[in-house]
């Protein structure tokens, strides 16, 4: 899709702008404030609903609909009309979108809207314009992020949504696996405990089980299965009150006799590794330590061969980094000895508290049923002072801080008398409820608790091959993804960096850096983005190079990558601003870049620098009737639009009589053309340190050159016997001799005009023919077919022909060898 | 076809193709997980891909 026409209405800083295009390249030039970007906002808004400026990172409390609007107009009257055309079609058609219904584009040709979705659909993503902020994204900045922007310019957002996505499923998944893995561990344990062994072998179980089978007339089993430990086993008469009376009864014994033996014990450990850690939460320093320990120590492990940050990328000196942390790792060793030390006692600890708290749950559990729990108020109040402390113990040490360091104060109720008493009051009470069971109901509660117990341990199992597979799967298929991503991620991202050097190495190929590389490298959810620097080796874009070159990189970068983001259906590039670093030789080279690699692909293009704007015409990049300048910006009217070229200015003052004012044009205008003209041909200006060069220098160096190489080419047609080319060329030199000396001769006006105070005494007519001899000086270094100027083009530093950009004009310098 | 659609259906191909070699999928199983993938998109959840993945080969057989 191309622009070929654009008018603004009540956006921004624009109150009405028509701007034609025309489908080609189109640069917008004036000082700043002068509601260049507003265009660009526009562009922004007609083709994606918003304007990302007011939208994106930092823009706060901004919005397009409360900011996007001229700040004096209705939200009505704002709306932005184009006439574009669509790929591979001539014609174009009108597309608008209002301020007030932004999320939608009004096309009245409804034939062309089918057409003209797919289209929108790319470019609503925004992704053309590039701004000097967005050029730092590229370079100045940690690999997560540039991962994170370029992937969301090249829409491969939802790539790493699912990443994301796949990575948390596995982590949940291997979390499931781990709490099932608990969850048996504690059901074997309920086993152990019903069953009365001390250590879980399928064997003592099938000896406990057989055991109660015998008493009961069974034959014994030889698998331990839910199905069969009652298999042919003739059922008992217990009541249900009863069975629970007698497991209450051993719950309470059990649990007396572990309170009684443990918790004077468990209290004072308790109280110890509360006062050791007490101590390390007042340590700030040690806490710090502590945190950072497991970091420095992955980070050793991760170092970089090159000895760069695993972290950011960061580039140290060889061992730095690795000499830094081995010193960090060694202050924090004595710390971490007192953490792991910690750890092991609060484990032993845990465990104690969890056999105590299991057993007054069983209590809990009876008592209930038995209507019972009024009788154990305070070992319930104990039992939920423990489950707290159990959860309390699972902090890690490296977090607790200085305020925090109390949670592990051993639970009031620990060392009070007041749980033992009421736990024996209970099982008097219930001794005398439970009734005397003869030894087949004995057998027979027990296999029934242990046949509950199996089918708990049963489940709990199930479960463990579940998450395990479950956990295995979301491992692999995250490892997959990973690996496909990386893959086809990184060869579109070693194709992107194959232009980017290529468009790099040719924007710099006089600096040095012809065998320019780069490395763009996708790794997990980074982008590594590394630079030769004059063959020293890879470094980040921004460690090394100077800022004008990490602009430059910066566009290369964007250029290699907008040719995937568009798609070749948005065939629009927005550069808003961007060479402000770049020197006028590179600004030359970016000029041919363009012209040269970018063929299918309309760049609008806004400058504050005149110098570049006009640069970006005589290159060719730009047709005169392709650029507007923004100037005389008002609140209430917006930019004053100046579609003529310096030409027209003058004459616009001639025609007033400005005498002044047309000098001062034509002045400053012909400084810059023979500037440009002094670079395109290489001519020898001379030296001035302080760096203020005049007309004065430039047109005789330019003419100078030319006229070098005029004579070179004909002395190189000559050598070819090709008199036409000769006659042809010799022509030429007449006319550009006549038209130089015009200059002299008229040269008095100009300088009188600006510097002399007589200027006054010049009429129009004067200044005219100072005007029209320069006009003509100008035509001899442009071609009339293309309108770029004729530039010298050297092969390995000799110099082989004098072109301009469509090559009407193309001198060979080159001789016939005799 | 956009970029996106078209580097996320490779990956997603790609991923396919090497989760049906392993022994924990078959080739229906590896199918219905990325379909799932290519159906969210971004939206993607992690308990969507749990419950996917907690499917067994009956509960399999049977939505099929």
């Amino acid at each position: 899709m191309r622009i070929h026409e654009i008018q603004i209405k009540d956006l921004r800083g624009i109150r009405d702008v028509t701007l034609l295009p025309s489908g080609n390249n189109f640069v917008i030039w004036g000082p700043n404030g002068s509601g260049k970007s507003a265009v660009v906002d526009a562009i922004d808004f007609l083709l994606g609903g918003s304007i990302s400026r007011l939208e994106g990172e930092g823009a706060g409390v901004l919005s397009t609909a409360k900011h996007g609007p001229h700040i004096d107009s209705d939200i009505g009257t704002a709306e932005v009309i184009a006439q574009v055309s669509l790929p591979g079609e001539d014609t174009s058609l009108e597309v608008r979108r209002s301020m007030s219904d932004p999320g939608k584009i009004i096309c009245p040709d409804k034939g062309k809207i089918e057409a003209l979705e797919p289209v929108l659909e790319i470019a609503s993503q925004g992704q053309y314009v590039l701004a000097r902020r967005e050029i730092l994204r590229f370079i100045t900045t940690t690999g997560g992020n540039r991962a994170k922007w370029i992937q969301t310019l090249l829409r491969l957002d939802s790539i790493e949504s699912i990443r994301k996505a796949l990575g948390s499923a596995a982590n949940d998944a291997k979390k499931q696996s781990s709490t099932a893995n608990q969850a048996l561990e504690a059901e074997l344990s309920r086993f152990k405990s019903v069953a009365g062994i001390e250590e879980w072998t399928e064997e003592k179980a099938l000896e406990v089980v057989n055991t109660a089978r015998k008493v009961l007339a069974a034959d014994s089993i030889e698998t331990l299965d839910s199905e069969g430990i009652k298999k042919d086993v003739m059922a008992q008469s217990i009541t249900k009150a009863d069975a629970t009376a007698l497991r209450l009864k051993e719950a309470l014994s059990e649990s007396i006799q572990l309170w009684k033996e443990e918790t004077t014990d468990l209290n004072d450990s308790a109280k110890q590794i509360h006062k050791t850690i007490s101590f390390l939460g007042q340590d700030v320093e040690a806490l710090e330590l502590l945190r950072r320990h497991n970091l420095i120590h992955s980070g050793l492990e991760l170092l970089g061969e090159d000895g760069s940050c695993p972290l950011c990328r960061v580039e140290w000196e060889k061992g730095e980094l690795e000499a830094k942390l081995k010193e960090q790792l060694h202050q924090s060793e004595d710390v971490e000895k007192q953490r792991k030390e910690a750890e092991k006692h609060i484990s032993k600890i845990n465990s104690k508290v969890e056999d105590i708290y299991q057993k007054l749950s069983q209590v809990e559990d009876s008592a209930e049923k038995l209507e019972l729990t009024g009788d154990l108020s305070v070992a319930l109040k104990a039992k939920s002072e423990l489950g707290d402390y159990k959860e309390n113990l699972k902090t890690p040490i490296n977090k607790i801080t200085p305020l925090s360091a109390d949670i592990f104060s051993p639970p009031s109720l620990l060392s009070s008398k007041d749980v033992v008493s009421e736990l024996e009051n209970l099982h008097g009470k219930v001794v005398a409820l439970t009734p005397e069971l003869n030894p087949e109901q004995k057998a027979w509660d027990l296999l029934t608790r242990l046949h509950e117990a199996l089918i708990r341990i049963q489940d709990a199992r199930l479960n463990v091959n579940l998450t395990k597979d479950l956990s295995e799967r979301a491992k692999i298929l995250v490892e997959s993804y990973n690996h496909a991503k990386d893959a086809i991620l990184n060869s579109l991202y070693d194709t992107i960096k194959e232009r980017f050097v290529q468009l790099y190495a040719q924007l710099h190929a006089e600096d040095g850096e012809e065998a320019f590389s780069a490395l763009l490298e996708h790794t997990g959810a980074s982008l590594d983005f590394k630079v030769d620097f004059f063959g020293r080796g890879l470094h980040p874009p921004h460690a090394l190079h100077s800022e004008g070159h990490q602009d430059s990189m910066g566009i290369c970068l964007y250029l290699a990558l907008s040719e995937h983001i568009n798609e070749g259906v948005v065939e629009v590039v927005v550069l808003d601003d961007v060479v402000m670093s770049v020197d006028s030789g590179h600004r030359r080279r970016l000029c041919q870049l363009i012209k040269e690699q970018f063929t299918n692909t309309q760049f609008i293009i806004t400058t504050h620098d005149r110098a570049w704007a006009h640069q970006l015409k005589t290159e060719g990049v730009v047709k005169s009737n392709d650029m507007v300048q923004f100037c005389g910006w008002s609140v209430e009217t917006g930019p004053r639009v100046n579609e003529s070229d310096f030409w027209e200015r003058i004459e616009e003052c001639l025609q007033n009589d400005d005498v002044r004012g047309a000098a001062g044009y034509l002045r400053g205008a012909m400084e810059e053309y023979f500037a440009n003209v002094c670079e395109s041909l290489q001519a020898v200006v001379i030296y001035r340190s302080s760096g203020q060069y005049t007309l004065g220098d430039y047109l005789p160096a330019a003419y100078s050159k030319y006229s070098e190489l005029i004579r070179k080419a004909k002395s190189s047609a000559s050598s070819w016997n090709n008199q036409e080319e000769v006659e042809k060329l010799g022509e030429t030199q007449s006319i550009a001799s006549q038209c130089y000396e015009r200059t002299q001769a008229e040269q008095w006006a100009t300088n009188r005009a600006l510097h002399y105070d007589s200027w006054y005494t010049l009429e129009s007519a004067d200044l005219e023919n100072v005007v029209n001899a320069f006009r003509d000086m100008c035509d001899v270094f442009e071609c009339s077919n293309c309108g770029s100027l004729i530039a010298l083009s050297t092969t390995a530093l000799t110099p082989d022909s004098v072109r301009c950009a469509c090559k009407r004009i193309d001198w060979n310098l080159i001789k016939k060898e005799s | 076809m956009g970029l996106k659609d078209s580097q996320l259906d490779e990956i997603l191909d790609e991923t396919e193709r090497m989760l049906s070699k392993t022994e924990q999928y078959d080739e229906l199983f590896a199918k219905s997980i990325v379909d799932l993938l290519r159906a969210k998109g971004a939206t993607l959840k992690s308990n969507e891909v749990i419950l996917a993945l907690s499917k067994t080969e009956d509960t399999q057989n049977e939505d099929s």
